[in-house]
């Protein structure tokens, strides 16, 4: 029951759940939340990093997160993407995991992750969560099931409006995820379509980013919430921007508003807050969510501060 | 598949979902690699996989194929690496569960700083961020950051003669310690267990039909009888044996359980409702298991709630209590300390789960367990399954951790031995990260109403303290009566202990059982009438305490912190987003030890040898025998042969109440003295020495030194076995009230301990973050300075988890639990750890028995307290639960600024 991929049309006809890094899948293995059969990508070449002649970047989805963050020309074009991938999860997390995985990773939800428990991700009609706990749920609610995305690199490359390709399509990155009512989904891949390449458009020089999530202790915890931000700051005017949060929806977010409210402004403080604040609009908590609203403006203010700071 | 295991060919073909953890342990026999989450975020099975460090539980064994794979057998006694050396030198562990892994990321991490920065010392924020995948539940941080700094900056290079304090250290960072999981005897199976998936409900039928029928399942066994109520989930109702762990997953799945579901009350709050459905019947109150050891506390019940009518006894004039705080509440309810406190339920998760090896020869009953009580799970073994105790032998070498979980015959004790007795084969049972986090051990949760007034001088005044604890389906909390045991004169007290039993798993003692609760809500309620009647938190307690020599002494160390000598006078002083602020707390603990303790030391041509039933869980108990040989003999501890773990020794203490060393100790010393007087005979008669007298390392005489090899030599051999018996009390009386011989004994002091926090309050996103803690323990003599110090920072390191980060979560409509994974339930990582300053003030004590007392307890008893007030001293916002999460944080400094 394990099929190991040298040649990628061989996943035609092939069954079973698709393996990259293993480090989401073997862990719900163990836990009983997942069995079966298994396809393993891990030997599939898909061209690690290419530098393209337009000055996109193409990224393999099975590079790993810590090639994604220690990558110079990622480090140095694309600063929201790298820190992002530098401050998830733990090093040999980073050294084991796939940036395709990470983008497909299923939720972190405790109803999701317990054997016992209903979720509407493990094909129950029901999410356990929106009428038994959920104090980290989500902020921007979508129906159905009550936790957020768990994908911090999206969060990254929704703020570079990246494109994902797979074997079927290639499309903008906010398209893998779609509206968030898809409440047995954690992205719209069809059955036995891979991820192969994240494209990034060109870089931006002298772009200002950060990167951060809310947690309770030092490192190594799922957020509470998180950002990815880029600016570009021309002559003290906010020319450009980019974020992303995570941690607050169904599915990683992009927030236009912010954006907009950045755009055009003086790179000041009093613009920082007031973008900050206007991600409040159309938020949506649940009840025991409503606490996260604040966390979230002041998470992302924190973060658009350390952008602003370099 | 071929692969290179620390440099060995290895050929293997994987199952299908087979992980690099699995080819390890079972494939080759390389049991050094731990299984402890299963999820990669503890780390302890850690591999170095083309030198990079991977969790070998998520790795893919197909992704071992070609690959240069190290694991922590690659540097044996013989070829230590410098991070192991370090690991030794700097107490960079305790239990050694999760060691393999830190060694491993350790020497990635110092193969990589050399390279790009040469022999210098990475700061602990550089070590924080490199070792962020590993967890470890002792708390041995402080010396891992120091063992890696050093490492780095190559003090250990070459250094063959490098310190190693604690006895089993080489063991540990080897990886030829074995722990209980570690254990395969030929033809062992793996048990596991069907626990409840209702958390109240009837059997009416067990259907093993179908599992016995499987393939490779031995024995099926009933846990529970028709008719019995399950009264939480995860209640143990069958259990299966098969040829492996997959097998009897498998069959679990194939025992079909009727359950009548009956309503559950999932919570304290569910429970206490007008029409809770009632979680123990009247008649059935009998079988409440306990939380507090095995002490029964009586109750008179209503319904779920259990009060204990024994509270008229700590507080008889309660009518006065009352009274006072009505007199002021009427003059001046702001001179009243007056808050709910909460404790939220904490988990003990030691890295080696509940685990039990039992095998049945038919005439001999062999367990090895991951046990706190090797000694009296013997007896409880009798007792349960009605085997003779000659018949049975327990054994416990290596223990992963235990902080209280572990004592006694647990039930994958039980169920290990159930089913070896049904196979009539060697069984093996050990607990899922799911089932260990869920059902296997839980401290107390506790609700505590206090009221408290203090008179215009400060002295205390009247205190109200009803507790309301959440034991789960258990009872036995009583921290209002523990703190009416050490609560000052003059204290008028309104004092009562409450119980409500719900359908959740039941708790268990958990280091200092109800201590740092009690003190939680008492050191809080001292902070805020001192707060409110314009006094410093020192000034009050001196007040308290007039005359009290060791808590004004270690009130003069506290004020001798020179960050406490800056502390500004008014709450909230800061300006801006992080507010700094410093907490005191104080502690006292009772003093148990063990009085019918025996240690065996004997002599012989071999060297010496020392021996006693208890167990290592980490505290250092060989060490503590090592180190007595040490001090009595004037020998290195590392020449001592130590025999402990087996309930064929001499009886020891359970690794309980911080009872093991000051019960080891001074035995050992005096068992010592009477080898020692027979060498000293046998030197004169064998070697023909005049004058001859004991020094250190071996006999004084009238033509110079003679070292005890030499003695031994030639001297017949001997042992001894000396007992610790029991302390003198009041008049020369005898006072130990619990006298079994598996239980300790109280003795007549307290031990005092204060502690200082100093914490950094992120007003923005709500996050703690703790800077300093000084901490002090009054406990007479020190005898293992370094591995008492060890025990301290794992005091203050899980006394900061109680405070900041650790919460059982409940599904409240299944009971089922949530926090049943490690990121779910959030233990404090190395990055977590603050500076830590340990003092020890060892004067008093004189007349206990090796002039001292434990401190494993009173190390993490007043760490909650002291974080608590250091977050009032930081915002002027009182926290009043714990733990204090980023949400409590920014909820209460919203209502501070609307109030």
């Amino acid at each position: 029951m394990l099929k190991i991929l040298t040649n990628i049309e061989d996943i035609q006809g092939a069954k079973g759940e698709i393996r990259a890094g293993g480090t989401d899948l073997h862990d719900r293995y163990r836990m009983g939340v997942s069995s079966g059969a298994i396809i393993d990508i891990h030997k599939l070449d898909f061209g690690g990093i290419v530098e393209n002649a337009d000055g996109s970047l193409t990224i393999g989805a099975n590079v790993t997160i810590d090639n994604v963050g220690q990558y110079p020309k990622i480090q140095s074009g694309y600063g929201a993407l790298s820190k992002a991938a530098n401050g998830l999860a733990t090093p040999q997390i980073r050294w084991a995991a796939s940036f395709g995985g990470s983008l497909l990773q299923k939720t972190r939800c405790s109803y999701f992750r317990h054997p016992d428990l209903t979720c509407t991700k493990k094909g129950d009609s029901e999410c356990g969560g929106r009428t038994g706990q959920h104090p980290n749920g989500v902020v921007f609610d979508k129906g159905g099931c009550a936790h957020s995305h768990s994908s911090t690199l999206a969060t990254a490359l929704l703020a570079y409006n990246a494109t994902v390709r797979t074997t079927e399509r290639e499309m903008p990155i906010v398209d893998l995820y779609g509206d968030g009512s898809a409440h047995d989904r954690d992205h719209l891949l069809n059955e036995n379509e891979i991820l192969t390449h994240i494209v990034l458009p060109p870089a931006i020089a002298g772009e200002k980013t950060a990167y951060f999530r809310s947690i309770s202790r030092f490192e190594a915890e799922w957020p509470i919430v998180e950002c990815s931000v880029r600016l570009v700051v021309t002559d003290g005017v906010i020319t450009d921007a980019g974020v992303g949060v995570g941690g607050v929806s169904q599915i990683p977010l992009r927030l236009k508003n912010v954006e907009a409210a950045l755009i055009g402004q003086a790179a000041t403080q009093s613009t920082l807050a007031k973008a900050a604040r206007i991600s409040t609009e159309n938020t949506k908590p649940l009840p025991q969510s409503a606490w996260k609203v604040e966390i979230m403006v002041n998470t992302l203010l924190h973060t658009l501060e350390m952008a602003l700071k370099g | 598949m071929k692969t290179t295991i620390n440099g060995q060919s290895f050929e293997f073909e994987p199952r299908h979902d087979e992980t690099a953890i699995e080819v390890l342990r079972e494939r080759a026999g390389l049991t050094g690699t731990k299984m402890a989450c299963g999820g990669g975020i503890c780390g302890a099975c850690t591999i170095r996989v083309d030198n990079v460090p991977k969790c070998s539980c998520l790795m893919p064994a197909t992704q071992m194929d070609g690959a240069d794979i190290r694991t922590i057998e690659e540097h044996g006694l013989d070829n230590l690496h410098p991070i192991q050396r370090a690991f030794m030198a700097n107490e960079g562990l305790q239990c050694g569960f999760c060691t393999p892994g830190f060694i491993n990321e350790g020497i990635a991490f110092y193969d990589r700083w050399r390279a790009e920065h040469g022999k210098s010392e990475p700061s602990k924020h550089d070590i924080a961020l490199a070792m962020g995948g590993h967890l470890c539940r002792c708390g041995a941080y402080m010396g891992i950051y120091a063992a890696i700094q050093k490492a780095c900056a190559g003090e250990y290079d070459d250094a063959p003669d490098a310190p190693i304090h604690r006895i089993d250290a080489p063991e540990k960072v080897t990886g030829t310690a074995k722990y209980t999981v570690d254990i395969v005897f030929d033809g062992q199976l793996e048990g596991k267990i069907l626990r409840s998936k209702y958390p109240h409900a009837i059997i009416k039928g067990i259907d093993k039909s179908e599992a016995e029928a499987l393939e490779g399942v031995f024995a099926v066994a009933d846990l529970m009888k028709l008719g019995e109520k399950v009264r939480w989930v995860g209640q143990p109702i069958a259990g299966v044996a098969a040829v492996d762990e997959r097998t009897a997953l498998l069959a679990l799945q194939k025992i079909h359980i009727d359950y009548e579901v009956l309503p559950a009350a999932v919570g304290t709050e569910a429970a206490q409702k007008p029409d809770a459905p009632t979680v123990w019947e009247k008649e059935k109150r009998g079988d409440i298991p306990s939380a507090a050891e095995e002490i029964d506390i009586p109750y008179k019940w209503k319904n779920n709630v259990g009060h204990v009518p024994a509270d008229l006894l700590i507080s008889p004039l309660r009518g006065r209590a009352k009274r006072a705080l009505e007199k002021v509440r009427k003059k001046d309810p702001n001179m009243l300390a007056e808050q709910v406190y909460i404790n939220h339920q904490q988990v003990h998760t030691a890295l080696e789960p509940h685990a039990a090896v039992a095998n049945w020869d038919g005439s001999k009953l062999h367990v090895v367990a991951s046990s706190q009580s090797v000694y009296a799970v013997r007896n409880e073994l009798a007792h349960h399954f009605g085997i003779d105790i000659e018949q049975i032998t327990v054994e416990g070498k290596y223990i992963g951790g235990a902080f209280g979980a572990k004592g006694g015959l647990y039930r994958e004790i039980i169920v290990a031995v159930t089913l070896a007795l049904a196979a009539k084969a060697p069984v093996r049972v050990a607990n899922s990260r799911l089932e260990e986090l869920a059902y296997a051990g839980t401290r107390t949760g506790s609700r505590a109403e206090i009221t408290l007034s203090v008179k215009k001088d400060g002295s205390p005044g009247a205190m109200h303290f009803h507790s309301y604890g959440d034991a789960g389906i258990a009872a036995g909390a009583a921290p209002a009566a523990v703190y009416w045991l050490m609560s000052p004169e003059g204290l008028r007290k309104d004092f009562s202990d409450n119980i409500i039993v719900n359908n959740t798993p039941p708790t268990m003692p958990f280091r200092a059982p109800d201590g740092p609760a009690k003190r939680w809500a008492v050191e809080s309620a001292i902070d805020e009438a001192a707060a409110r009647n314009g006094l410093g938190p020192v000034a009050i307690r001196r007040c308290w305490w007039p005359k009290h020599e060791i808590k004004n002494r270690l009130l003069d160390w506290v004020e001798s912190i020179p960050q406490w000598q800056e502390r500004k006078a008014m709450a909230g002083a800061d300006k801006g987003r992080f507010k700094r602020g410093i907490g005191l707390a104080m502690a006292t603990w009772m003093f148990l030890y063990h009085p019918h303790t025996k240690v065996k030391v004997s002599s012989s041509p071999d060297g010496f040898k020392v021996e006693c039933a208890s167990q290592d869980v980490g505290n250092g108990t060989r060490t503590a025998l090592a180190k007595a040989m040490e001090d009595a003999l004037g020998i290195n501890r590392h020449q001592v042969s130590i025999e402990i773990g087996s309930s064929e020794l001499p009886i020891g203490p359970m690794s309980t109440g911080s009872q093991t060393t000051v019960s080891v100790y001074p035995t050992t010393v005096t068992a010592c003295e009477k080898v020692i007087e027979h060498l000293v005979k046998e030197s004169e008669a064998k070697l023909g020495l005049g004058n001859a007298r004991a020094v250190k390392g071996g006999i004084q005489h009238s033509s110079g030194f003679t070292a005890w090899d030499e003695v031994l030599a030639v001297a017949t051999p001997f042992e001894y076995i000396d007992k610790r018996g029991a302390e003198p009390m009041v008049m020369g009386l005898r006072f130990a009230t619990m006298s079994k011989e598996t239980n300790p004994s109280n003795g007549r002091r307290f031990s005092h301990g204060a502690v200082v926090t100093e914490v950094e309050v992120d007003t923005l996103l709500g996050k703690i973050r703790p800077i300093n803690v000084w901490t002090s323990v009054a406990v007479g003599k020190i005898r293992v300075p370094e591995l008492a110090t060890s025990q301290m920072y794992g005091g203050v390191i899980q006394g900061l988890g109680y405070a900041l980060y650790e919460q059982k979560t409940f599904d409240y409509k299944t009971g089922h639990v949530l926090s049943a994974n490690l990121n779910d339930y959030r233990i404090p990582g190395i990055g977590d750890t603050p500076e830590i300053h340990v003092h020890f003030d060892e004067e008093g004590y004189e007349e206990v028995r090796g002039k001292g007392i434990g401190l494993a307890e009173l190390a993490t008893i007043g760490i909650a307290g002291s974080v608590g007030n250091a977050v009032y001293h930081a915002t002027g916002w009182r926290p009043t639960q714990t733990p204090i999460t980023p949400s409590d944080v920014l909820k209460g400094l919203k209502e501070k600024k609307n109030a």
